[in-house]
């Protein structure tokens, strides 16, 4: 089972690697939005979803997804907290040695 | 994120998540691999290894000037395959993705355990008339048009003003829905103006109408009963292909036809299902997607 603070490694790490292609105006916290903050792309949020399930094992990121499509578009966004949140809630408990990949 | 360098210079943005046998797909023009992921990988990634790439000019892949028809994208596929170290996959692809899918079936049977194609075109079956309008984006016009964005006879030919009206419109599909698209599509734009695609796409090669019944593998077909622009191409399919099984989905009065993957990905998934299992016992899996689909195959 991973902790929160590798999970929130992990996800600043896929989000800095994803940042070629867009700038991030200030330090990455738990409190970053998604949407609000880094205007991330659907390509960008499945980019991060696969580095997810490559190191944590099958994560059901559509369910994810779908619960963001249900808020109302003016609402919609998820920190960094609750995006590690819910990998923590939906990683296998063991990692598959073989998905470990960084 | 992971990209591939392939030996004829481009190189492919791709992702590869899960474990099991291979399950390759490709999206369609103008679209990226976040088709797939929005619903159809994550119901899949716990029993097959999938492999999702944006073809050349697309997503974080590199954009070229030229390199668009099928036959170049079915190499581009190959190489990454070989890249990768996938000897043999089960093939799905959506729209011009369908298209690759074939031509890779037709080129590199070895390579290919079944295909599934969803609202293929194919180049050798777009009639003259359409041929011309295909070019011209006469066809997305009228797609437009469906999903609210009237485009004025003038301007039906203008790819750069269709696709700048279209991107000032909120996100149709995914966790994004009816966010308006801020970021700037000059990339889509430069792939439609700037590169040789839209010609290249309906460059036939050798896959001629005549060639289309050689192809031996496994293929299913996928079409929605909406997409009135594909329909010749799955009647001709349907009928030609030796070794083909076909289902002709219903298509909701508030939904686009041709976009199933993301209109109806649950019965899209169930399809790849179908066709990937049918000459053998469906692996052992515990997605509901075969429960909320109201659709039956239609085997031709």
């Amino acid at each position: 089972m991973p902790s929160a603070d590798h999970v929130f490694q992990s996800v600043l790490h896929a989000i800095e690697s994803l940042s070629g292609d867009w700038e991030i105006a200030r330090p990455l916290t738990p409190e970053t939005q998604l949407i609000g903050d880094l205007a991330i792309k659907s390509l960008d949020l499945v980019i991060l979803a696969s580095s997810m399930v490559k190191r944590y094992g099958p994560i059901p990121f559509d369910q994810l997804y779908a619960r963001m499509e249900s808020a109302p578009p003016k609402e919609r966004d998820l920190t960094i907290a609750e995006y590690v949140e819910f990998v923590l809630q939906n990683a296998p408990r063991r990692t598959p040695a073989t998905n470990a990949q960084s | 994120m992971p990209k591939a360098e392939l030996p004829n210079g481009t190189a492919l943005h791709y992702e590869q998540v899960g474990t099991g046998p291979d399950i390759v797909m490709a999206h369609g023009m103008g679209g990226n691999l976040a088709i797939w992921h929005l619903k159809i990988a994550p119901m899949l990634w716990d029993r097959y290894r999938i492999l999702t790439y944006d073809l050349r000019g697309h997503g974080y892949s590199d954009l070229t000037p030229d390199g668009y028809t099928c036959t170049n994208l079915a190499t581009d596929l190959r190489l990454l395959m070989d890249h990768l170290g996938v000897e043999r996959a089960d093939i799905v692809g959506h729209s011009f993705g369908a298209d690759v899918a074939l031509y890779f079936a037709y080129l590199y049977p070895e390579r290919v355990k079944h295909v599934v194609l969803i609202e293929p075109m194919v180049p050798a079956l777009v009639p003259t008339i359409t041929r011309a309008q295909f070019e011209r984006a006469d066809w997305a016009a009228t797609v437009l048009d469906k999903m609210g964005i009237p485009i004025p006879d003038d301007r039906r030919y203008d790819t750069e003003y269709m696709l700048r009206e279209a991107m000032k419109h909120p996100i149709k599909w995914g966790p994004l829905k009816d966010i308006p698209a801020r970021w700037t599509t000059d990339r889509i734009i430069a792939l439609y103006s700037n590169t040789t695609i839209l010609r290249d796409a309906l460059d036939i090669g050798a896959l001629t109408i005549d060639q289309i019944e050689t192809i031996r593998v496994p293929v299913h077909l996928v079409y929605d009963r909406g997409s009135t622009l594909w329909r010749q191409a799955y009647r001709h399919l349907s009928r030609s292909l030796p070794n083909v099984t076909s289902t002709l989905l219903p298509t909701g009065s508030k939904e686009i036809a041709h976009f199933s993957p993301l209109e109806k990905p649950e019965v899209i998934t169930e399809q790849i299902l179908l066709a990937i299992t049918r000459d053998g016992k469906a692996r052992q899996r515990s997605s509901p997607a075969g429960k909320r689909s109201r659709t039956r195959p239609r085997f031709a």
